[in-house]
């Protein structure tokens, strides 16, 4: 994206920030088009439910539309949904977590003294990345990698869904959960390495 | 460079964010290590699946019952 580019969207937001701040029925249309897909999505990401996503989706737009006024544009307008959404969407899951949640010390690589993996050798050395299963992408190999995120810890999928899902940046995904940026690197890298961990694991039992 | 310290860096080097000095090191280690050759192809595979698994579209009547359901919650406003 340009300077120009970048100057243009955040005139754009501004120009619809303060129509929202006026009620304007047309803003809130064009807000719903431009986010209520990604607002389910994360939702549903966070949630793993259909239904509770849709709940989640109505009570953000509702909260969006009753803050809307107090929103100061400290952040970007995407941000400030982003985190609404993560934190209603995280209140809906609460109570399910601990049911498929593992701790995530159990699925990261773990290493000899000399710094090479451990585990056995055909462990060590498998490669699925190429297989048929996952370059066509089977409802299988699919039901592997959902039930991989859906396994990790809330605070670890959150950051994840945030950044290889809606691809917002490290510092956008800080703004968004309110921590520093050190903090998601370190989280999102954990969370990698644990999901690639689990689907290896799936992949060549 | 060990296969531990690689893999702690590979978020970075796969976002291009990792210095010079760093990725040259880590792609030297990956050309005699075939542990860390399948490491990486597996991780960055693992990153794409989860991008491409992750997308959820939002069913067409879910937005159509979530304009009804706001225009009655907040009338006057998102009509």
């Amino acid at each position: 994206m340009t300077l120009m580019d970048t100057i243009t969207v955040a005139e754009t937001e501004r120009a619809l920030v303060q129509q929202l701040q006026n009620h304007d029925a047309a803003a809130f249309e064009s807000l719903m088009e431009r986010y209520a897909g990604r607002v389910y999505r994360l939702a549903h990401g966070i949630t793993r439910d259909t239904m509770a996503a849709e709940e989640v989706v109505q009570d953000v737009f509702l909260k969006l539309f009753s803050a809307i006024e107090t929103f100061e544009g400290r952040s970007t307008l995407g941000t400030w949904i982003y985190r609404i959404t993560t934190n209603v969407a995280l209140n809906k899951r609460r109570g399910k977590r601990r049911e498929v949640e593992i701790a995530l010390e159990d699925v990261l690589p773990t290493f000899k003294p000399d710094g090479h993996r451990d585990g056995d050798r055909a462990f060590v050395l498998a490669d699925w990345s190429a297989s048929p299963e996952v370059q066509t992408l089977t409802d299988e190999t699919c039901r592997r990698v959902r039930q991989a995120i859906d396994r990790l810890p809330d605070t670890y999928r959150t950051v994840l869904l945030l950044r290889d899902v809606e691809e917002l940046s490290n510092e956008e995904t800080a703004s968004a959960l309110g921590e520093s940026v050190a903090s998601v690197k370190s989280r999102l890298h954990r969370a990698r390495m644990a999901l690639r961990e689990m689907l290896t694991r799936s992949m060549v039992a | 460079m060990t296969c531990k310290d690689l893999i702690e860096i590979l978020s970075e080097y796969l976002e291009e964010t990792l210095d010079a000095t760093a990725a040259a090191s880590l792609e030297q280690h990956v050309r005699d290590c075939p542990p860390c050759v399948a490491y990486l192809r597996t991780f960055r595979k693992s990153r794409q699946l989860v991008g491409q698994v992750g997308q959820a579209p939002m069913p067409p009547e879910l937005k159509q019952r979530l304009r009804s359901f706001l225009a009655e919650q907040l009338p006057g406003s998102a009509r």
